[in-house]
């Protein structure tokens, strides 16, 4: 049998879209599988009016299900002629068993009271309409709301359910609703409720102007909105967080083309482009300069009566939104930047000369410059207006300041990377203004317990690391912070950096007192990787086995080492240099796994004379020491 | 497409509509307020269980909002149309499109869209969930339903419509700057713009706001307004006390426009009222409860 469930509902946040798609699938797979119901395949589809669940040939009844019931002991249940006693009886009663069925069984308690139970399967139908309002109502949605007099909670208003289990209508009711086989289609376009069957149902979806993929509405607005940008000479700005908002808008997306004066691209184009995306969802276009062309997309959500009337109805809306935008633009340059920095940035200053000092870093007159003033956009009434433009108003209206390109540069790159996968400041001043940012934030705001992180420390710190990597910036994290658990937390933040691409036994390894250089770090994880450690670990596992079992301090006596297999070691360990040529070292390491095969072979290390035993030891303890400066070998054998 | 509805024809039609759908008009309150949601017909009206349907025009004051008559949408005074539906009824959305088809807005035509906002003003305590209304890209209405109102969870959800009338008539006149919008054409076939009504106002009231507000003066009426709405709850005088809390309030926004609320003090000044509109919100329920809710009719058998 098939399934198909529609939960309609008043225009759902995409959000809440995506949590049900994702969470309703998993959740009925699980409790089907618990029924005892079996399927073939399980999907999920969501717009803004309607959630679809689809279950592929599942089973008409759940399986019998065979079991034993274990009860008291036999010496409760049971009299001395071994009838059932009224405890026994009363036992079998509440449980609806025929006594017929019982037997005396032996386990672990003893001898018990047992009996056979056999359980019929319920057909489909009848566990779905217990099973479906359960799982609908669990949704974790992030918000919910009450509409209507039981107080259900959903993300919206649940105004219609479809529950069809091949020809039958599952039944049963939520906030009011009972489950039918009606459905509509596009809230203009098809407003009427009619009866579908499986047969008819995606048809009908079809036909009334539904398209209940988001994929297939993404696709079809991409496609189009690139048409209306060719058509005008330009190339669309793919905006992929744009285009999920705009897809899930609407069931039934239509992009048209509108324009703009061309006076307003006096404004910066970072302005105008905010304003239609942040507010508008409208796309930009632009010319193959990447410069702004006087053209935007819009994506209607109905196929519109009179396209031209309604491009100009929303260029009207666009025009009164850059007019704001021009105001705040022309109120904020009758300033100099400099006129916006509220109180000097000391601390940032501080922790950007600590980094030029460590960096060896000369250009300190542009840092210094840059540090002052990179935080004054914030307070423009264009930021104001407009978050999201901090940094790049700042570079905006550095440059028209006359600061240097440095600078100007500076300022806008130091939020960058902005989020996971963007990029890193592409000039050093930048990234040295981005970690001093970052540090800053780190060590005077509280560090987040549990899922929340206000002042987003996770992601200072993990483009903290980033950033020290991509430049190869050499610095020692725990000279710079002070405190413990912050140093704690961004090396935390680091490793998982490192563990996106690379084997967690490699990274874990690795990591020693050292691993506070994150470029060291990051050398002997790569050299590591690209060497066959699993050859040789087994042979330093045993070294460290037995150097860590004696607490000892160990001290290399070469004069107490007499036997050809101790001098053989002795001689090869102190060939091995201490290098951070990485490869290199782990080359000769690698040269002393014969010997040392050779050592244990021919030699007991833990022997009665205590000036020998000290002896062994201590030649072990040395290639212990220079092993563990590429990493700990006993953490890559599993 | 039919002749577009002057700005009074978009009341008058609304009101119409909304009257025939059972709501009763109402009237603007007559102390200053930032939205129709501060108006008592929804704040302390949305509480409790008696039912309640009204419908009224709301003159709003956001005085960060001047831009001294230069900017063709932004207005420090402006008018809402409110309607509240308590409780909600099965198909609001519905009733709302009919509405915008009253005054002649088609929604295909105007690409009407419902786009999520939850509506939220921490300073009364009150929150709600649903959508911003679009209509050719312009916000035209916020459609909530009510949680939540003076920290106190509802019983009964309402449903609150807020049309911002002005973009409203935009929309429906297809103007682009809100001082062309025809207010009215008079018998003798003269045309009034709303410009004509409402220029000269966003000028001068613009230069108060960011300019000649006394800041002394706002800071030391809140104080009084404060005190004053403090002593009523005390004599059980909720209504009385909820409109010196409004004047707070206005004050509040006023000293925002003039820059004199530092960051640090922001706070304060909104659990200062958000304080007193929570205490009116519980004296009210209290005073109905004393009352024994008295609207609450059962409907005859």
């Amino acid at each position: 049998m098939n399934l198909i469930v529609e939960i309609g509902c008043e225009e759902l946040p995409a959000s809440a879209v995506q949590v049900a798609t994702e969470f309703l699938p998993k959740q009925l797979g699980e409790d089907l599988q618990s029924a005892r119901l079996n399927f073939e395949a399980i999907e999920s589809f969501g717009t803004p009016r309607r959630l679809l669940l689809l279950v592929l040939n599942l089973s008409a009844a759940q399986q019998d299900l065979d079991s034993e019931v274990l009860g008291p002991k036999v010496e409760i249940a049971f009299d001395s002629a071994g009838q059932l006693t009224q405890a026994g009886l009363g036992f079998l009663k509440a449980r609806n068993i025929d006594p017929k069925n019982a037997y005396q069984k032996t386990g672990d308690k003893g001898a018990v009271l047992a009996a056979k139970v056999h359980e019929k399967g319920r057909p489909a139908l009848a566990v779905l309409s217990e099973l479906l309002p359960k799982v609908i109502l669990q949704i974790p949605f992030q918000k919910t709301m009450r509409w209507e007099k039981s107080k259900t909670r959903f993300a919206r208003p649940i105004r219609w359910l479809l529950a069809l289990l091949d020809k039958h209508i599952v039944p049963f009711e939520i906030a009011g609703i009972q489950s039918s086989n009606k459905t509509c289609g596009h809230r203009f376009m098809s407003p009427d409720f009619h009866t579908v069957t499986q047969e008819t149902y995606f048809d009908f979806l079809a036909k009334n102007h539904v398209i209940f993929d988001r994929e297939k509405r993404k696709a079809f607005i991409l496609e189009q909105a690139h048409k209306l940008a060719q058509s005008v000479g330009g190339h669309l700005n793919e905006d992929p967080d744009l285009l999920n908002t705009v897809a899930n808008l609407v069931e039934y997306p239509w992009p048209i083309l509108g324009d703009f004066d061309a006076e307003y691209l006096k404004i910066p184009q970072e302005i105008l482009i905010c304003e239609m995306r942040e507010h508008q969802k409208y796309f930009s276009i632009f010319d193959s300069q990447k410069n702004l062309m006087p053209y935007f997309v819009i994506v209607a959500g109905s196929k519109p009566v009179a396209e031209k009337q309604l491009a100009a109805g929303n260029a009207r809306v666009l025009k009164a939104r850059f007019a704001d935008g021009a105001f705040y633009y022309h109120e904020d340059l009758k300033k100099n930047l400099a006129d916006f920095v509220s109180e000097s940035p000391e601390k940032l200053a501080a922790w950007a000369h600590k980094l030029a000092r460590a960096l060896d870093f000369k250009d300190t007159k542009n840092l210094e410059r840059a540090a002052y003033l990179c935080k004054a956009d914030l307070n423009t009434g264009v930021v104001g207006q407009f978050p999201e433009l901090q940094g790049v108003i700042g570079s905006v209206y550095a440059q028209k300041g006359h600061e240097s390109p440095e600078v100007v540069q500076a300022i806008r790159e130091h939020y960058w990377p902005k989020f996971s996968g963007d990029k890193t400041p592409s000039s050093t001043l930048g990234a040295i203004l981005s970690l001093a940012d970052r540090l800053n934030t780190l060590t005077t705001r509280k560090l987040p317990k549990g899922s929340a992180d206000p002042y987003g420390l996770r992601r200072a710190a993990i483009g903290l690391a980033r950033i020290i990597l991509e430049h190869d910036f050499r610095l020692n994290l725990k000279e710079l912070i002070a405190d413990d658990e912050i140093l704690d937390f961004v090396m935390m933040r680091a490793k998982g950096v490192f563990l996106e691409s690379h084997p967690v036994l490699v990274v874990d390894a690795t990591q020693s007192a050292a691993s506070f250089d994150l470029c060291a770090w990051q050398a002997r994880i790569q050299a590591l990787e690209a060497f066959d450690y699993a050859a040789v670990s087994a042979v330093f596992k045993r070294v460290s086995n037995i150097v860590l079992k004696d607490s000892g301090i160990k001290t290399l006596a070469p004069n107490n080492l007499r036997e050809p297999s101790e001098t053989a070691l002795l001689n090869q360990i102190n060939a091995v240099q201490v290098t951070d040529d990485y490869p290199k070292m782990l080359r000769q390491l690698a040269a002393l796994k014969p010997v040392l095969d050779q050592f244990f072979e021919d030699i007991m290390v833990m022997v009665e004379d205590l000036e020998l035993r000290q002896a062994r030891l201590g030649l072990l303890g040395e290639v212990q020491r220079k092993a563990s400066y590429i990493a700990d070998f006993s953490k890559l054998t599993q | 497409m039919s002749k577009a509805p002057t700005f009074q024809q978009v009341i008058l039609r609304l009101q119409q509509f909304w009257s025939e759908k059972g709501c009763i008009i109402a009237q603007p309150t007559d102390v200053e307020v930032g939205a129709g949601t501060l108006n008592k017909h929804t704040f302390l009206r949305v509480l409790g269980p008696e039912p309640w349907n009204v419908a009224y025009v709301e003159p709003s004051r956001r005085p960060t909002d001047g831009r001294y008559g230069e900017n063709p949408n932004r207005l420090q005074h402006y008018y809402q149309f409110q309607v509240v539906l308590k409780p909600a009824p099965s198909n609001p959305q519905e009733q709302y499109l009919d509405s915008l088809r009253a005054i002649g807005l088609d929604p295909i035509e105007h690409d009407v869209r419902f786009v999520e906002d939850d509506w939220e003003h921490p300073g009364l305590g009150a929150a709600g969930l649903g959508w911003e209304v679009w209509a050719q890209g312009m916000e035209v209405t916020q459609f909530t339903y009510f949680q939540q109102c003076g920290g106190i969870e509802l019983d009964e959800v309402s449903c609150e419509l807020t049309y911002g009338l002005e973009r409203l008539a935009m929309c429906a006149q297809g103007v682009d700057n809100v001082y062309d919008l025809v207010w009215a054409v008079l018998p003798s076939g003269q045309r009034v713009t709303y410009g004509d009504i409402h220029k000269q106002d966003e000028r001068e009231w613009s230069h108060h706001n960011f300019t000649y507000a006394d800041i002394d003066m706002c800071s030391r009426h809140f104080k009084d307004y404060q005190a004053q709405a403090l002593l009523l709850l005390k004599q059980k005088l909720v209504l009385p006390a909820y409109d010196y809390a409004l004047k707070c309030s206005h004050l509040f926004n006023l000293l925002d426009a003039r820059g004199a609320v530092k960051a640090t003090d922001r706070p304060w000044y909104i659990g200062q009222i958000r304080d007193l509109a929570k205490q009116c919100a519980e004296g009210y329920l209290e005073s109905r409860r004393e009352l024994g809710f008295p609207m609450l009719v059962s409907a005859p058998l």
